[in-house]
């Protein structure tokens, strides 16, 4: 009898190490595993929430601000809307005393480089007046609710200027030919 | 002895085997709830807001980086007309906005007008670092050259003359720096509740029906709602009543009144539930429940065993005293 139990308790005992091991073990470990899980989807869903929450008052914040925003949309439109643009060219350079002789797109919307979104599109305008004018039309441009930005000027050939060499280039009121290019974005 | 306690331990082993695997199908299933849940986390409608407020993050951003030196052209020019002298002639002004830096070309009548406007470049505040490149002399004594004025932030600011280039400001833009929104009185019609939440641990967010004007939060179990300070958002230019982070006793509904810019107004009523102590201990730690679950059950088993134990070996007992 009591060397029946000995066996019987060496048995349990096997019997006990490998259920402990191959079962017990590996099941908590799922078990500590799928409770990390469910904190992580948790977290996740609580920064999800406050997220929204956020990003709705965000926007209630924006609606607040539409003529703001109707300023920045005009700063940055979605289409580059070339046609107004050389009407608007047009327009500022005659306002400032200046003939838009020739305009040309150097760079087109889909061809010229983009960063962070911005499409940029760069025109090279001709245009004849006096310096005073061009001074002025560079205002303007800068002043205008699109953006716009001036990368070089070419001044007219030096021929004219040089006979007159002992006045400053910039003071001259004698009308010379420009070349202009003017760099726009749209969003 | 032994062999009870063995057998205690085994079946002890079995229990906790079997609860486990209970508890992890229980939170697989918790998991795919709270895998849906995340799916559906955010309105149709709150998506649309996402969408139009990432658009116009995106857009802000663009927009004050290219506001920053915006002017550099025009002001350029400006001191270039003021600092150009007499022989000097220039055939190309190319800006370089981003750093500051103009690229120029001409022609000087002879070298010493270019060493005059050189210096005098180099003499100017404005200017903090004078490149001259190729300068040639032709056969008329003219001088070609290439000069890069590397010109200091501080340009954007020079004015020139009085008449030509005046303060050249954007000041019909909006400024993308954030300002306040919670102008008052300025017309508008706003007047929703937008965020309505307690800082509490975790953070209890209100749910609000815009349609009803309602706004429920349901607080822990032993939260104290006679001073709870709301954080509430508002539409801009409204003011409500009474106001953000103002400690009010929430054991009854609380009206709070939001008046929009234009003097209408709109009530929310807020209520708080208490959640029950049950369900405030579901917030405990589900592996401290189980390992409770597994301690109690331990000893349960082994105090079942030992009694079996004890019983058996009394009937035993009993029954070799009859035997005798």
């Amino acid at each position: 009898m009591e060397l029946d139990r000995t066996i019987a308790i060496a048995v349990i005992v096997c019997i006990i190490l490998p259920v402990m091991y191959f079962l017990l073990v590996p099941e908590y470990r799922t078990f500590k595993k799928l409770q990390n899980e469910i904190a992580q989807k948790e977290a996740e869903y609580n920064a999800q929430f406050s997220y929204y929450a956020e990003v709705t008052q965000k926007y209630f914040e924006l609606q607040g601000r539409k003529e703001d925003l109707k300023k920045i949309d005009d700063a940055l439109p979605e289409t580059p809307n070339l046609g107004k643009l050389v009407y608007y060219f047009q327009k500022a350079a005659s306002e400032n005393g200046m003939v838009l002789g020739n305009l040309s797109l150097s760079s087109s919307p889909s061809g010229g480089s983009s960063s962070g979104g911005i499409k940029q599109v760069i025109f090279a305008l001709h245009l004849v007046g006096s310096y005073k004018s061009l001074g002025g039309l560079i205002a303007s441009l800068e002043r205008s609710s699109r953006i716009f930005e001036v990368t070089s000027i070419s001044f007219g050939g030096a021929g004219t200027s040089q006979s007159s060499s002992d006045s400053n280039q910039f003071r001259s009121p004698e009308t010379y030919t420009f070349t202009m290019q003017v760099r726009t974005n749209s969003y | 002895m032994l062999f009870y306690f063995v057998v205690s331990v085994l079946i002890a082993a079995v229990f906790c085997y079997i609860i486990f695997f209970v508890k992890n199908s229980l939170q697989k299933k918790e998991i795919s709830q709270w895998t849906v849940k995340l799916q559906t986390v955010g309105t149709d409608q709150q998506k649309q807001y996402e969408k139009s407020v990432v658009k116009y993050q995106g857009k802000l951003i663009s927009f004050a980086n290219l506001l920053k030196n915006h002017e550099f052209p025009s002001h350029v020019f400006g001191f270039m007309q003021d600092q150009t002298i007499p022989d000097i002639w220039f055939k190309l002004f190319s800006f370089d906005t981003n750093s500051t830096i103009l690229r120029t070309s001409g022609q000087a009548s002879n070298m010493e007008a270019l060493s005059r406007q050189v210096a005098i470049f180099e003499n100017d505040k404005y200017v903090r670092k004078v490149n001259v490149f190729n300068s040639s002399t032709a056969k008329s004594a003219a001088v070609e050259f290439n000069i890069d004025l590397q010109l200091d932030s501080k340009i954007v600011d020079y004015i020139h003359g009085v008449d030509m280039l005046p303060l050249m400001g954007i000041q019909n833009t909006v400024s993308p720096s954030d300002q306040g929104i919670l102008a008052q009185g300025d017309g508008s019609t706003g007047k929703m509740i937008t965020v309505f939440d307690f800082s509490l641990n975790p953070e209890v967010i209100g749910r609000i029906d815009q349609e009803n004007h309602t706004i429920d939060l349901d607080v822990p179990f032993g939260t104290d709602v006679s001073r709870l300070q709301p954080l509430v958002a508002i539409s801009p230019g409204a003011r409500v009543v009474p106001g953000s982070g103002v400690a009010e006793d929430f054991s009854n509904p609380i009206v709070y009144t939001v008046t929009a810019g234009d003097g209408s107004a709109q009530d929310y009523t807020v209520r708080v539930n208490i959640l029950s102590g049950e369900s405030s201990s579901s917030q405990i730690k589900p592996g401290y429940v189980a390992a409770f679950l597994v301690v109690v059950l331990i000893l349960i088993v082994v105090a079942t065993v030992l009694i079996a134990f004890f019983v058996f070996k009394r009937k035993i007992t009993e029954r070799q005293n009859k035997i005798l």
